[in-house]
């Protein structure tokens, strides 16, 4: 596998950034409650199993840096 | 609390909504009339009217025969459950100061009144009797001082706790249930109301809430952690998000007001953030145990 453009090689570099940008995300705010059931019941289509985001959380990086890794070569 | 609230408490007494013949007689004056004697007014003689009441001087006087009627001493139980679950301190400190607070001043008003005491925790699958038929002003130090060492810790499952409690019979008297109502389901609070009707005496349940329960300031992505089970979701909440939260909780609050006017068991919602003196004083004001001259 040769790099389309060799010229640009010195920014692979850069396949850092996304890297970066997913270990400082933004993580949510905890916050104790006592009425917990009524926001469960409340909002049942916003929960998502917690593989199930861990999994997008992933698929959304790797994509990241295939589409950064395409663009190099 | 306040010396000066406790001073005025002294003044009130207890009375019973509902009056009941009792079998054992103490020093609470109630209205209803007795065979103590303490005078308390005359009636005209009717037939039946046992002939030892008939005032004989009056008789000599008026040429009327009345009879003498004297005042009746009730003595009764006063049972002061108070929910000790983790929700009730966390994260909302006011409503355990305020449980706290009711919990002795109730205690300090049966004292005072010459009742029994009881003194429950509302644990996690039952109510416990932690301090058992106390009597005396003086008991109130036992009361504080439990009170103030007292843990609020772990969950609570209201069905099985409010069918668990069991006063016998001959401790009938006032039950007061101090609790945020708060399960591990939005209507268990009010199907756990239904048993409240056994019970053996005037219930009056004393609804604890924060105002950030009904009303919570909270908005954008947020990992939610039950502070009694530990469970944790999260949730994306928008504001109409938390339009239909307040909406539900409207809801629940109508429902166990519902479920305890439906049977005959006395419901007051307490806003933490309302005052104390105020709170006690409509509770005692709406009929179901203010006694006294009031002062």
């Amino acid at each position: 596998m040769k790099p389309l453009f060799p010229e640009l090689s010195w920014a692979a570099w850069l396949l850092v950034l996304p890297v970066i940008l997913y270990l400082l995300r933004r993580r949510p705010r905890r916050v104790a409650v006592t009425t917990l059931p009524f926001f469960q019941e409340l909002s049942k289509e916003l929960q998502e199993q917690s593989w199930w985001r861990k999994m997008k959380r992933w698929a959304s990086l790797a994509l990241t840096l295939l589409l950064f890794l395409g663009t190099l070569f | 609390m306040e010396p000066q609230f406790l001073d005025r408490l002294r003044v009130l007494f207890l009375r019973l909504k509902k009056r009941k013949r009792l079998r054992r007689k103490g020093m609470q004056i109630s209205p209803s009339l007795g065979a103590t004697k303490e005078f308390k007014d005359y009636r005209p003689y009717s037939t039946n009217d046992d002939f030892r009441s008939v005032d004989w001087r009056l008789y000599a006087r008026l040429d009327r025969l009345f009879v003498k009627l004297y005042e009746e001493h009730q003595e009764f139980h006063v049972h002061v459950v108070l929910d000790t679950s983790a929700s009730m301190a966390e994260p909302y400190e006011e409503k355990r100061n305020c449980g706290l607070q009711m919990a002795t001043a109730l205690a300090y008003l049966g004292l005072v009144g010459h009742h029994r005491v009881s003194i429950y925790t509302m644990e996690e699958r039952s109510i416990v009797e932690r301090l058992s038929s106390l009597q005396g002003a003086g008991s109130i130090k036992r009361v504080v001082e439990f009170l103030r060492r007292l843990e609020f810790t772990g969950g609570t499952q209201l069905r099985p706790c409010v069918r668990s409690f069991r006063p016998t019979r001959q401790r009938y008297g006032v039950i007061f249930l101090l609790s945020d109502l708060l399960g591990r389901e939005v209507g268990a609070a009010a199907e756990a109301l239904r048993y409240c009707s056994s019970w053996p005496g005037e219930t009056h349940v004393i609804h604890l809430l924060h105002p950030q329960e009904k009303d919570p300031q909270v908005e954008g992505e947020l990992q939610l952690r039950d502070v009694e089970r530990g469970d944790e979701v999260r949730l994306w909440l928008t504001s109409f998000d938390l339009e239909r939260y307040r909406a539900s909780v409207a809801k629940y609050l109508q429902e166990v007001e519902v479920a305890c006017q439906s049977r005959q068991v006395d419901y007051l919602h307490w806003d933490t953030e309302a005052s104390f003196d105020d709170t006690f004083l409509e509770l005692l004001d709406r009929g179901s145990v203010l006694g006294g001259d009031g002062s």
